[in-house]
């Protein structure tokens, strides 16, 4: 398990995290979701330790990772699995070279074990053969993503740290990295942090989400809890899904016949537009009979 | 930086993969522009030499002597470790910096490997072990280019020039120049390796790093250059 405790990061004068604290549940899928600025990658390069931070603790199963000895850091990083946003794929190595590199640092097995390994978890990233002596500029970026998390796998890592997985990706793509990030945190019972602003992955994978606004964390859940959340920035936030917002607002219609309050001018009418609501000021549902026209409605001749 | 290097390897195997690599790429991606470089350099010395002593009374095998000093003493350890510094160095920076950019060391450093040590090091111990080597290709080469040119153009017989060659030979000067050349093979490894390393930025930071780390280091090996002379000559 790891417990952030009272997280504050600054550059200068410049606070990026303010007092975070939160608990990734081992195990599961736990997602930082937050607007880009909001200080996710930092409170990620936090967490696995290559920013320190300025105060606070990063707990990893009770004990401070910066109170730690540079062998025992060492140790604690031999169990940790990093996709990162740009794959970071080695340019000089293939595919098989690049996920063979942290066996061959770290494991004293013979070359045809590691060798079956390497295939066995690009296999399980669904990448054919084909593409297993290709170099990283070879590849596509869903391909790279999938090479990159073979390697955060291949020695069978207690924690996965996906920094989002799914930027420059296809929304095809993305649901099928977002599944195999879900499927790998089952089947080798890691605990998964993941950093998305993709409000998908939230609804598909998010067993555990920290939403964070501004350097602090504001609001804090399960995916079936996000839908019923009155957290008025979290609601602006993952109104820009439509899925979630579409989810959201029939929701507010069949239990209460008005939208969540203080929502931005923007989303409103954004709303109003999409879901052809008679909405006053305060967000309540005007006197139509029917919230929904249909097209007949539109089109009485027909 | 340097503490951080001098750390125990987590793979001994992996780090001698590492430095055979950098060995190649230095000494061996290397040769060809020193080989060049050193054969015109002694042709031109022969040919400038010639040029200069006029006087009768000089036999022809000073200039035997004139080339084989110059080109032991200061053309093929300093011209050809500047000429590194470009290729060398801006190759060291652009490839840390790149790795650092599109976070290949967060990677590594994720995965428990010392950096320094693991990218850095094996750079540095290649660098000081094939540039010295490449140095004394480089007189060789630049002693021969000068009786060819010599001979070629008409200046000097290559018997009179062999003959010149041996007397009055030194050969204090051969091992100052080796130690010219561990010093500038240092410099042309740890100061664009520094700049590489350090990197914040894009692309555009790659290539002020590295057009800074040869720079750098140029002018920290002509100071070298003078310091080691004053000092052993």
């Amino acid at each position: 398990m790891i417990d952030l405790r009272n997280i504050k990061k600054s550059f200068g004068s410049k606070v990026v995290l303010q007092e975070l604290s939160a608990t990734m549940e081992p195990g599961k899928c736990n997602l930082i979701i937050g607007a880009s600025g909001s200080g996710k990658t930092v409170l990620m390069k936090c967490i696995v330790g290559l920013l320190q931070p300025s105060s606070g603790q990063v707990l990893y199963d009770g004990r401070d990772y910066f109170s730690m000895t540079t062998e025992e850091r060492k140790e604690i990083r031999k169990v940790i699995g990093m996709l990162f946003q740009g794959s970071a794929l080695f340019d000089s190595q293939t595919v098989e070279q690049n996920v063979i590199f942290p066996l061959d640092m770290f494991s004293t097995d013979k070359y045809a074990i590691k060798r079956d390994r390497v295939r066995e978890v690009l296999k399980r990233v669904n990448l054919s053969e084909d593409a297993f002596k290709k170099y990283p500029a070879e590849i596509s970026g869903g391909m790279k993503k999938r090479v990159a998390l073979a390697r955060a796998i291949v020695l069978n890592p207690k924690y996965l740290f996906c920094d989002e997985p799914n930027s420059g990706l296809d929304p095809q793509t993305s649901i099928l990295i977002d599944k195999l990030i879900n499927e790998i945190t089952q089947e080798y019972k890691t605990t998964t942090i993941m950093n998305t602003h993709d409000m998908n992955s939230v609804m598909e994978i998010g067993d555990h989400i920290v939403y964070m606004h501004q350097g602090e964390k504001e609001w804090e859940g399960t995916n079936k809890e996000i839908i019923y959340s009155e957290n008025i920035k979290l609601n602006n936030f993952i109104f820009a899904s439509d899925f979630l917002q579409d989810a959201k607002h029939m929701r507010m219609i069949q239990e209460t016949g008005e939208l969540p309050k203080g929502l931005d001018e923007n989303v409103r009418d954004a709303l109003e537009i999409k879901l052809n609501l008679d909405l006053d000021k305060d967000g309540q549902i005007g006197p139509t009979e029917t919230n929904f026209k249909t097209s007949e409605d539109n089109n009485p001749s027909t | 930086m340097f503490n951080g290097m001098l750390r125990m390897p987590e793979n001994k195997k992996m780090y001698w993969k590492q430095f055979m690599l950098q060995c190649n790429d230095i000494g061996i991606g290397s040769l060809g522009i020193v080989c060049i470089i050193s054969f015109f350099i002694g042709a031109v010395s022969t040919v400038q030499t010639a040029y200069q002593l006029v006087s009768p009374i000089i036999p022809k095998t000073t200039i035997a002597q004139i080339v084989r000093d110059s080109v032991i003493l200061e053309f093929a350890p300093t011209l050809s470790c500047i000429v590194l510094a470009g290729v060398v160095g801006s190759k060291i920076a652009s490839e840390l910096g790149n790795m650092r950019v599109s976070e290949q060391i967060d990677a590594l450093e994720i995965m428990g490997i010392n950096t320094k040590a693991y990218l850095i090091l094996p750079k540095i111990v290649a660098g000081v072990i094939t540039i010295p080597l490449l140095i004394i290709l480089s007189m060789l080469l630049g002693i021969w280019g000068g009786r060819l040119a010599g001979s070629a153009a008409g200046i000097i017989d290559p018997s009179i020039f062999d003959k010149g060659l041996l007397m009055s030979f030194n050969g204090y000067n051969v091992f100052f120049s080796l130690i010219k050349s561990f010093a500038f093979a240092f410099i042309i490894t740890s100061v664009p390796s520094f700049y590489g390393y350090t990197v914040k930025g894009g692309a555009l930071e790659i290539g002020h790093a590295s057009t800074r780390a040869v720079v750098i280091s140029c002018i920290l090996l002509l100071l070298a250059d003078y310091v080691l002379s004053a000092l052993l000559l």
